[in-house]
């Protein structure tokens, strides 16, 4: 406690962001501390698992020390504790969960496993400070692409989800082989405002009538067809068409589904979650077709939007208040289900 | 003082309480193998509860930084950081492959050898003395080849080798290395253990070779394929060779 109120501190790994963060009565952040190992990936064309894990090692007890500082608290101050457990990269999972629960055993602290995805919807709670369940979230990043029903804070049921690769993924591919490099998403963003949107018609892969589950695989293989068509042709390829033309097809799936589900799901309101959040074509997509159909779209801050611990302490202190605390045989798992 | 120790850079976890004696107060082993994240708060949450010491009484927090597996050596690191941050105490680094000088009570030649794959071994060789203990090969990374031919060049008398690389590499070891000058631990007393850790650093604290939480390093011993093939060019032909099968 301090001055009072509920104080959770928050810890996340799963990826290349070393992050902890602590969070007053659940849904206010005091801070919210973010290393980021992008600059180190870039290099190597990719997150490298092993050397994620090895720089979450080095950079942990620092992030800790600093979140603390910048709340202007102790670790006698804190709660609740709360730590992705699951999916992510193992070896860096494994760094946070095991800082998490030698911190939770040493001050006697409750300590609760996070899914990732749940943390990602949970971002709402922190901007929306009157949002509650029930809503449909679209969770999309590098490794997720889920749309989900949420009907209580803890109770979470997957519509649909990529049955290939995850949204950012594909980005992160086309991106490469289009000559953009590394990480895809921003990049095709950006050049795709030069584009033509309707310079290419690749294929919208809607899967079975009524499915929520997306394909992004057949798109890729579709890109690098296009370009070996035109090189051998001889034509010159203009990257920002192929970019705008690529993620026009990708997005027209995503919104079409997502208001579809909005609607088998009778909801008023979605919620937009993980990195892929902070492309600018998609908000302005949903936004349009929110508007159109009286939805009402909720959409965290770009920094709650990335991988971040906030998130994960507004989803530990909701999952605390009705299930518990879990025990110290907590364990990570690199495919927990949701 | 009490000092906490913490093994798990081999295949099973363990964890050991010294005393201000250098007694062993308590000790304890994982059940599974391999589940080290999962197992070893809650040894230590039995180990001292068993020992009836108090989380307060600890002095300092010791620690296998490694060579053994990556993963093992995390877990093993951030959990003791992490103890050592909270609890206000400092943390005792132990080298895995030195820590097996306390493994048997006795003098004379030992080699510690982890298998590191492809023929190679993380291993060193050391001559336990009376008071002393004198290094022959120094730890390190080394082809198994290598530290068999420094046994038959340096060392003088029977080598009793330790640790997982036995597992893997037996029959070369005794195929290179005559039976009277080579003896295998027997496998009770073969791996790595939190009592030998716990017997290292009791030396350290009293020398007050303690660091605090955040110098406390693991010693991974070997870089990252994916940093090598950066160095060596081989990601950039990979890569290329990829995107030519891909077009």
């Amino acid at each position: 406690m301090n001055k009072g109120k509920h104080i959770t501190m928050a810890f996340e790994s799963s990826c290349d962001e070393t992050s902890v963060a602590i969070l007053e009565e659940g849904r206010t952040v005091l801070s919210n501390v973010i290393s980021s190992q992008i600059d180190i990936h870039t290099k190597f064309g990719g997150v490298v698992p092993e050397i994620a894990s090895r720089h979450h090692l080095e950079n942990i007890n620092m992030v800790v020390d600093q979140a603390l500082d910048e709340a202007g608290i102790t670790l006698d101050d804190v709660d609740l504790i709360g730590v992705t457990y699951g999916p992510g990269l193992i070896g860096a999972l494994l760094v946070g969960v095991a800082t998490a629960k030698a911190i939770a055993w040493a001050k006697d602290i409750p300590i609760v496993g996070v899914h990732h995805i749940h943390g990602h919807i949970s971002a709402s709670y922190i901007k929306y400070k009157d949002l509650e369940p029930p809503f449909m979230a679209l969770v999309v990043s590098g490794g997720h692409t889920n749309l989900v029903e949420v009907t209580d804070y803890n109770q979470c049921k997957v519509l649909g989800q990529t049955r290939d690769d995850a949204v950012g993924e594909a980005y992160d591919k086309v991106a490469r082989v289009i000559g953009l490099g590394y990480p895809g998403g921003p990049k095709i963003d950006k050049v795709a405002k030069e584009g033509n949107p309707n310079a290419i018609d690749f294929k919208r892969v809607y899967l079975e009538k009524g499915s929520l589950d997306f394909s992004f695989s057949g798109l890729k293989t579709a890109v690098l067809n296009y370009l070996n068509t035109q090189r051998q042709a001889g034509n010159e390829i203009n990257q920002a068409d192929v970019a705008a033309s690529f993620q026009q097809a990708v997005l027209d799936v995503i919104v079409d589904k997502t208001m579809e589900a909005v609607k088998t799901f009778k909801k008023d309101k979605i919620v937009l979650a993980g990195g892929v959040a902070a492309n600018s074509k998609l908000r302005e997509m949903l936004e349009e077709r929110c508007k159109e159909e009286g939805v009402k779209l909720l959409v965290p801050d770009p920094i709650l939007c990335t991988d971040n611990a906030a998130m994960i302490g507004a989803a530990a202190y909701y999952k605390f208040k009705t299930m518990g605390a879990d025990d110290l045989h907590m364990d990570a798992t690199a495919n927990l289900p949701l | 003082m009490y000092v906490l120790a913490i093994e798990t850079t081999g295949p099973y976890a363990s964890v050991a309480l010294i005393d201000g004696k250098a007694k062993i107060a308590a000790s304890k082993v994982s059940k599974e193998l391999m589940n080290h994240l999962k197992d070893l708060m809650p040894i230590i949450d039995e180990l001292l509860k068993e020992a009836k010491v108090e989380k307060k009484d600890l002095t300092a927090i010791a620690c296998s930084v490694g060579p053994g597996s990556f993963t093992g050596i995390r877990i093993g690191v951030s959990t003791a950081r992490a103890l050592a941050q909270a609890l206000d105490i400092p943390c005792v680094p132990v080298k895995t492959l030195n820590a097996f000088i306390y493994q048997e009570k006795k003098e004379g030649l030992i080699c510690p050898i982890i298998n590191a794959r492809r023929g190679q071994v993380y291993g060193a060789i050391f001559d336990r003395g009376d008071y002393n203990c004198r290094t022959i090969l120094a730890p390190g990374p080394y082809m198994l080849e290598d530290v068999l031919k420094a046994i038959e060049e340096k060392a003088y008398g029977k080598v009793v080798f330790y640790g997982d690389g036995i597992d893997a590499y037996e029959e070369i070891i005794s195929e290179r290395i005559p039976k009277d000058r080579r003896e295998y631990a027997a496998k009770n007393i073969r791996y790595q253990s939190a009592e030998s850790v716990a017997q290292d650093a009791f030396m350290k604290v009293l020398w007050k070779k303690t660091v605090s939480y955040d110098k406390l390093e693991p010693e991974y011993m070997r870089e990252t394929e994916a940093e090598t093939k950066l160095k060596d060019g081989s990601l950039e032909r990979e890569r290329k060779a990829k995107m030519e099968r891909m077009s």
